[in-house]
């Protein structure tokens, strides 16, 4: 049967092979972008349309929803929600089926929270958990008692997979540490094509339900992440490098305010204690209801001395502490699908692409 | 104008007068990285901004409290002005501006040709006014510690360079310029910055450069989209193989590889800290202790050097970009 289904977020890194796979499949596939997807999406013949003009879409079987604030100041993610809530909804009339995708990180990014394949309460957490907590919060709401699908994906794997497989390669090859010695983590990884063929599966479903139904992508969740690791390195001929310890984050409210002041300049207190995990949350609360004069100011004024540099292992304390997760984010899926890509079929995908792109150059056959 | 003769942190100004600078060209680059970053550099103002879309300038007037004003306006009042218009504006308000401004700065891609590049040189040295390009990733520690290797001359001559940038296009242009220009293509938008590190890197930014270009398959008609160049430098210290693929499809390795006589180098197109060296009986890697990853401490690094530093070292000076441009025009003009 061929479907009409509109993607938002279909110029991501998802959408693009969910958008390929789709049309494979026959189906007539709608992508809701930013203008600057477009191109994009024209290379593979997907029409597009703006977020902004929803309801020029017309009628569709299935909604699917990649997208997720991360543009702008993360004090407008609620309302960034909120607007996504209303585009799917106006997308999804009266009866579409939707498909939200969401991620493991609704239990924490070290998943120190009680993993459940069912709704999550609200909770106090860095912005990117809780703007995705609020999201499958508000869907549940807005589309209460209809067909609605949330999958929580573990870490995407696959070629040119930005969050993992170039920030891994990468790290191999400029020396940066890949994990904890004495800590090989489970990758909880799902591949993208595994993804997309997961997604299309649930797009395909004849039932129709009348609820919300919680699933959990992980299929490769029981490897640890020297499975990728040991394969990457060797492509790349250098050995990985690995910390003697897992840096800690600031924990409470004392350890992450005494983190932030230590910082030489206002600002840098600010973004200190914004993008904290306890007190971030509470003062973006806070930030919310006040009026924007007094925080603008703060950001932007002038100083005359010394510039302050960050700290430069802040985003490797976030890789390291998934990359060394203790804990296994299992795939709990319909049980009439399966992964096309087992993991070595997997790795074959990632080294063909670090051949293509660079990684290996035409002359040497390494680096 | 009073400026400070070394670090690039100290007040270059009076505080009592600083730097009246204006601002041609109210896009995204303007109305995110400028905004964020020029308030926190100190002795410089801006006063002026200009746009022909009235909305924009309005909208970066407010973010920086500057004011509205006429192209002409400018060219009377500010001491300084940066050029943020599309690539193919740029030669003539360049041009123009040179003639009446002390102090002018044109984003990144300079111009189209090397006739136009030497052209306005001309014009800067005529005038005795400053003429830089905002190539700001000059100011990544690691490129700038690559570079410092190079110098040693412990590798050798430079016999050959990778260059691999791509990602999926993320850049919202307010001018949609990217698709609409026939310079504000991959080849121009991004190759203009990794090209750039990679001359920068080997020390030919600042030699005389003649490229011989041997194929380019690109993916349609320039702007394009995906590029791959295979060239050969003639310059004063012998040939130089460069082999350039760029992407807004699909992430490419993003890094720089330069081939010597006695190794080789890796270096990130992003602000990464890290070098890798490979020689032949093994590979280490060194860390830049001044790295950071912060986009606006670069923007803040490069306007320091641009309006604190005076002399022949400043790398923003027009005249170290013109091999650039010849690289970029023999691969765009080449079917």
């Amino acid at each position: 049967m061929t479907l009409r289904i509109a993607i938002i977020g279909a110029a991501g890194y998802v959408g693009l092979e969910l958008s390929a796979s789709l049309k494979r499949a026959g189906h007539e596939v709608v992508g809701i972008t930013r203008a600057n997807g477009n191109f994009l999406l024209d290379r593979i013949g997907v029409p597009v349309e703006s977020p902004a003009h929803p309801e020029r879409v017309g009628r569709v079987d299935v909604v699917i929803n990649l997208a997720y604030p991360n543009k702008g100041s993360n004090l407008t993610y609620g309302a960034q929600n909120e607007e996504l809530a209303r585009t799917i909804a106006i997308l999804a009339g009266a009866d579409a089926r939707v498909i939200h995708t969401s991620t493991q990180a609704v239990f924490g990014f070290e998943l120190d929270s009680p993993i459940v394949a069912g709704p999550v309460a609200r909770r106090h957490d860095q912005v990117y958990v809780e703007s995705k907590i609020e999201l499958e919060l508000l869907l549940q709401k807005v589309l209460a008692g209809r067909d609605l699908h949330i999958v929580r994906l573990g870490n995407v794997w696959g070629p040119a997979s930005p969050t993992w497989t170039v920030a891994l390669v990468d790290k191999i090859l400029f020396g940066d540490p890949v994990g904890v010695v004495n800590r090989d983590g489970f990758c909880n990884a799902t591949d993208v094509g595994n993804v997309a063929s997961y997604i299309g599966f649930l797009a395909g479903l004849s039932e129709r339900g009348d609820n919300t139904r919680f699933h959990h992508l992980a299929e490769f969740s029981e490897l640890r992440w020297s499975f990728w690791v040991e394969r990457v390195a060797t492509a790349l001929g250098f050995d990985p490098v690995y910390a003697d310890s897992l840096p800690q984050a600031p924990a409470g409210f004392a350890a992450e305010i005494r983190g932030a002041v230590a910082a030489s300049s206002p600002f840098a207190v600010a973004k200190g204690l914004y993008t904290s995990r306890t007190t971030g949350s509470y003062l973006r609360a806070i930030a919310k209801k006040l009026p924007s004069g007094p925080l603008t100011k703060l950001k932007t004024a002038k100083r005359g001395g010394a510039v302050v540099r960050g700290d430069r292992f802040a985003a490797d304390r976030e890789f390291l502490s998934i990359i060394s997760s203790r804990t296994q984010f299992r795939s709990v899926l319909d049980v009439r699908w399966s992964p096309a890509l087992d993991a070595e079929a997997s790795w074959r995908r990632v080294e063909t692409w670090m051949a293509d792109v660079g990684y290996v150059t035409p002359a040497a056959g390494k680096l | 104008m009073n400026v400070a003769p070394n670090h690039p942190n100290e007040v270059m100004n009076s505080p009592a007068k600083p730097l009246r600078l204006a601002i041609v060209g109210c896009g995204t680059v303007a109305q995110v990285n400028y905004s964020r970053t020029l308030p926190r550099v100190a002795g410089i103002e801006v006063t002026l901004v200009s746009d022909l879309r009235t909305e924009a300038a309005e909208a970066l007037a407010s973010k920086m409290g500057a004011r509205v004003a006429t192209f002409e306006q400018i060219l009377e009042q500010a001491d300084a002005v940066i050029v943020a218009t599309p690539p193919s504006s740029h030669f003539e308000l360049v041009r123009r501006a040179l003639e009446r401004v002390p102090l002018v700065v044109c984003e990144k891609p300079f111009v189209p040709t090397v006739r136009e590049a030497r052209e306005l040189v001309v014009v800067a040295e005529r005038t005795g006014h400053r003429l830089l390009v905002g190539h700001f990733r000059r100011t990544f520690a690691a490129l700038r510690m690559a570079r410092e290797l190079v110098q040693t001359g412990v590798m050798g001559r430079v016999t050959a360079i990778d260059i691999a940038e791509g990602g999926r296009f993320a850049w919202e242009a307010e001018s949609g310029y990217v698709f609409k220009d026939p310079f504000g293509g991959v080849l121009f938008d991004t190759g203009s910055h990794s090209i750039d590190m990679a001359l920068y890197v080997t020390l030919l930014d600042g030699q005389k450069i003649e490229p011989i270009v041997h194929q380019v398959v690109r993916d349609r008609a320039e702007p394009s989209h995906e590029i791959r160049a295979e060239v050969t430098l003639r310059t004063p210290s012998g040939e130089v193989d460069l082999l350039v693929r760029l992407s807004r499809y699909r992430a490419l390795a993003n890094r720089l590889h330069v081939t010597f006589e006695r190794g080789s180098l890796d270096v990130s197109v992003g602000p990464r800290g890290n070098v890798r060296l490979n020689g032949p009986s093994g590979s280490t890697v060194l860390h830049a202790v001044d790295a950071h990853n912060d986009f606006d401490l670069a923007f803040i690094d490069q306007w320091y050097a641009m309006f604190g530093q005076t002399g022949a070292d400043v790398p923003f000076r027009a005249e170290r970009f013109v091999g650039l441009t010849a690289v970029i025009e023999a691969i765009a003009k080449t079917e």
